[in-house]
């Protein structure tokens, strides 16, 4: 089931820890353009 | 493997989605000399926001903070298609009719499961974090972020050696485990 699309909408707030442990926050990066990248190592 | 747009007016981020935490990625990002910012999501917070229930994926936001372009599961710079939608909207601002992937509702009886196993595995319980995750696997089958999480705390050494053994997730899928 699908409840459409994201697209358009700003990316919500959101903040998550660094390798280091360090919290950033998404949008401390207003301005620039942003390219988010998930992955995983499994 | 996406070090050749560094410098290019914008900024990457990438969210390691794992429960084991930072330990796990580590490896992997300090062999690729990543450069770029590097962010643990050890509680499935973006699989909760966006609805997704696999990676790699990819979100292309503007300068406003808007979402353009959404790409949910086979998000992959070294596919040309990948590339020539970030090079045209690095360049345009443009994503030129590129397709956004839709949000799926993720039953949220699997994020209370998922979230209970989390808190059992990291009070050292790993028995009882896999059973919680096993019931999200029966009840929510095609939730890859938790089943292959499950599989990499099962069978870490199908997972963090060399290479991530892909003939071995065919076959546990194939005898429905």
């Amino acid at each position: 089931m699908t409840t459409g699309s994201v697209v358009n909408e700003t990316f919500p707030a959101a903040a998550l820890p660094s390798l280091d442990g360090v919290m950033v926050d998404f949008a401390s990066y207003r301005g620039k353009k942003l390219i988010v990248f998930m992955w995983a190592s499994w | 493997m996406v070090e050749q747009y560094a410098g290019s007016g914008f900024e990457l981020v990438a969210v390691a989605v794992d429960a084991q935490g930072a330990k796990m990625p580590r490896p992997f990002m300090e062999q690729a000399g990543a450069t770029f910012t590097c962010l643990v999501d050890s509680d499935n917070l973006l699989s909760k926001t966006f609805g997704f229930k696999a990676v790699p994926n990819g979100i292309l936001i503007d300068e406003s903070g808007e979402v353009v372009y959404q790409k949910f599961g086979g998000f992959d710079i070294r596919k040309q298609e990948t590339r020539d939608l970030v090079d045209a909207w690095l360049t345009s601002g443009a994503t030129a009719g590129a397709e956004s992937s839709e949000r799926t509702e993720v039953d949220s009886r699997v994020h209370v499961l998922f979230g209970q196993g989390l808190a059992l595995l990291r009070s050292g319980d790993t028995i009882g974090a896999r059973a919680k995750w096993r019931e999200v696997s029966i009840f929510d089958p095609d939730n890859y972020v938790v089943h292959k999480q499950l599989w990499s705390i099962e069978n870490p050494e199908r997972f963090y050696g060399e290479n991530v053994d892909m003939a071995w997730q065919k076959q546990q899928l194939a005898q429905g485990l």
